[in-house]
C-alpha cells in the first residue's frame, strides 16, 4: 500500500479510481457527465480528493518521461523480442502482483503475456517458426518456443493458429492444464469462463485434457471442448464459418439463450456486465452483430426482451 | 422519404448555405458539418405545407444549425478549461525536495516504461507527451477508444506500482 507524500494511507480501491479519473479526464472530449460524476467521485471525503491529487501530481510528472523514440518504429503488431525483458520485468514486479491480481485480473494477465489485446480489439502476429496467431478481443499469449516443441500458452481469450508445417517439432497450444497438438493445420483455442474449446479449420488436431491418456482428435469442421482438469468431450460437427465469424468482425448467435449471447458481446466491451437475475428467463435470440458495435448490439439485444440498459462509459453496463 | 419541399429547397440554396456557413464558422470541413446538421433538421420537419416561405425556412434553419454549432463548441471549450484547471498543479506544493524526488523517480519510471510491452508504451508516450486525444490515436491505430485507454491504464497502473513500492 502506497504512503503517499500527502502523509496518510490511501486506500487501494480509492487509488485505483484516482488513476481511472486521471486516464479518463486526459482522454480529450470530456463529457458534462462525466466531469459530474468525476466531482461527485472527489467530493466523497476528503480521502478521495487527497487520492486524487496524488495521482495528478505523479501525472504531471509523466510528461517528462523519455519519449524521444516515440518516432521510431512504427506501431503495429506486437513483437516478439519483448519476451526477454517480460522476463526481467516479472522479477521486480512479483512482490506487488499477489495484491493486484484481486483487484485488476486482466491487467495482471496483459503483464505477464507476450501478446495481448484489449477490449474490442483484434490483433494479427507472427511467430518465430512463421506460424501466424490471430488474437481476439481480450486474450493474451505467453510464447514458449523449446527445441522439439512450440509451446504457446493460451492466458485468456480466444486465437486462431495457422500452422507452418514441422514435423520435428509438433505445435502446442496449452490452455487451462489441457494441450492442443498439431503439426500443421488451422484451429482455434478459446478459453473463456474455465472451459476450453478448440475448432479445427484444416489439418488433425489431438487434444488432450486431465491426463494425456484423454485424447480427442479433431478433423476440419470439429469441434471440442474441455473443462481445466477433465477429459475432452467428444468431437462434434461445428459451422466452423458461423463458430469463428469473429475473424470477420462479427458473432453469429442461432438460438443462443440471451444471458449467454450478451455475455458473448461482453467480450468485445471494456465495461463490466452486470445482468439483472429476473433477466435468465429472458427467450433465446438469433442475430448476427458486428463485434465493433458491442455497444450497440447489446442494447438491441436487450430490447428484444424488453429490458433496459444502463451504461457508466468505461466502468459497467447494467441490463435489467 | 418523399423528396418534400424543404428538400427541394434547402438542394437550390446548398451552395447559398454552403458558402455563408463558411462565412460564419471559417472552416470548410466544419461548415460541411453544419449543412449536414441542417439537412438533418429539415427531413425531420413533417408538415411543410404549414410553412409559407420555404427559401426564409431553410436559410433560418442554416443559420440555426450554425449558433448551435457555436453553442456545442462554446461548452466544449468550458469543459476543457475546466478539466485543465483541475489537472495543473497548485504552484503552492512545489519545493526542492519535491523535484529531486521527481527526478529520481522519472529515472525509474524511464527504465520502467522500457519493459512494458511496446504498444502500450507507445499509446501511453503518444498521450502523455505528445498530447494526442484518445480518439485521435484510436483513429491513428486502428483500435478502439476503449482500447486506447486501457493501454495507457495499464501503463499507469504499473509506473504507480513502482512509485509505492519505492516508498
Amino acid at each position: 500500500m502506497g504512503k503517499g507524500q500527502h502523509g496518510s494511507e490511501i486506500e487501494r480501491g480509492v487509488a485505483l479510481d484516482a488513476r481511472d479519473w486521471i486516464v479518463r479526464l486526459t482522454a480529450g472530449n470530456v463529457s458534462r457527465q462525466d466531469l459530474d460524476r468525476f466531482h461527485a467521485w472527489r467530493a466523497q471525503s476528503p480521502e478521495h480528493a487527497r487520492a486524487f491529487a496524488r495521482e495528478k501530481e505523479f501525472w504531471q510528472l509523466l510528461r517528462h518521461v523519455d519519449g524521444s523514440d516515440l518516432d521510431a518504429a512504427p506501431v503495429s503488431t506486437p513483437k516478439l523480442s519483448r519476451s526477454v525483458s517480460r522476463r526481467k520485468f516479472l522479477v521486480g514486479a512479483a512482490v506487488a502482483a499477489s495484491a493486484v491480481a484481486l483487484a485488476a485480473p486482466r491487467i495482471m494477465t496483459w503483464m505477464r503475456s507476450d501478446f495481448a489485446t484489449g477490449a474490442g480489439e483484434q490483433a494479427t502476429a507472427a511467430l518465430p517458426d512463421g506460424s501466424t496467431m490471430l488474437l481476439n478481443t481480450n486474450s493474451a499469449v505467453d510464447v514458449d518456443f523449446q527445441p522439439g516443441l512450440r509451446l504457446v500458452n493460451l492466458l485468456a481469450g480466444e486465437v486462431e493458429f495457422s500452422i507452418r508445417p514441422d514435423a520435428g517439432a509438433p505445435f502446442r497450444v496449452a490452455a487451462l492444464g489441457g494441450n492442443s497438438d498439431a503439426n500443421e493445420g488451422i484451429y482455434a483455442v478459446r478459453s473463456i469462463a474455465d472451459e476450453v474449446t478448440v475448432t479445427a479449420s484444416s489439418g488433425a488436431i489431438a487434444v488432450s485434457g486431465g491426463s494425456a491418456a484423454n485424447m480427442v482428435s479433431l478433423t476440419a469442421g470439429q469441434q471440442t471442448r474441455y473443462r481445466s482438469g477433465d477429459a475432452p468431450m467428444a468431437a462434434t460437427d461445428v459451422n466452423v464459418a458461423n463458430e469463428l465469424a469473429w475473424r470477420s468482425g462479427r458473432v453469429v448467435f442461432e438460438g443462443r439463450p440471451f444471458g449467454s449471447a450478451v455475455g458473448e458481446l461482453g467480450r468485445y466491451v471494456p465495461e463490466r456486465l452486470v445482468i439483472a437475475t429476473h433477466t435468465h428467463d429472458a427467450g433465446p435470440v438469433s442475430a448476427v452483430f458486428l463485434t465493433r458495435d458491442a455497444h450497440d448490439a447489446i442494447e438491441a439485444l436487450a430490447q428484444t426482451q424488453g429490458l433496459t440498459v444502463r451504461r457508466v462509459p468505461g466502468v459497467v453496463i447494467v441490463i435489467s | 422519404m418523399a423528396l418534400t419541399r424543404l428538400m427541394t429547397s434547402f438542394a437550390t440554396l446548398r451552395p447559398r448555405i454552403e458558402a455563408l456557413t463558411r462565412g460564419r464558422v471559417g472552416c470548410s470541413a466544419t461548415a460541411e458539418d453544419i449543412v449536414q446538421d441542417t439537412w438533418i433538421r429539415l427531413s425531420n420537419v413533417r408538415h411543410d405545407d404549414a410553412i409559407d416561405n420555404h427559401a426564409a425556412f431553410t436559410m433560418r434553419a442554416a443559420k440555426n444549425a450554425a449558433i448551435g454549432h457555436f453553442r456545442k463548441q462554446q461548452r466544449r471549450n468550458e469543459i476543457d478549461a475546466e478539466v485543465n484547471e483541475l489537472l495543473s498543479s497548485s504552484v503552492d506544493e512545489i519545493s526542492p525536495e519535491r523535484i529531486v524526488m521527481g527526478r529520481d523517480m522519472l529515472r525509474a519510471v524511464d527504465k520502467a516504461l522500457q519493459t512494458m510491452p511496446e504498444r502500450s508504451r507507445r499509446i501511453f508516450l503518444m498521450n502523455r507527451v505528445n498530447s494526442i486525444s484518445h480518439r485521435e490515436i484510436a483513429r491513428q491505430l486502428g483500435i478502439s477508444d476503449e482500447a486506447v485507454y486501457y493501454h495507457i491504464r495499464r501503463v499507469v497502473e504499473r509506473l504507480a506500482e513502482l512509485r509505492d513500492s519505492n516508498g
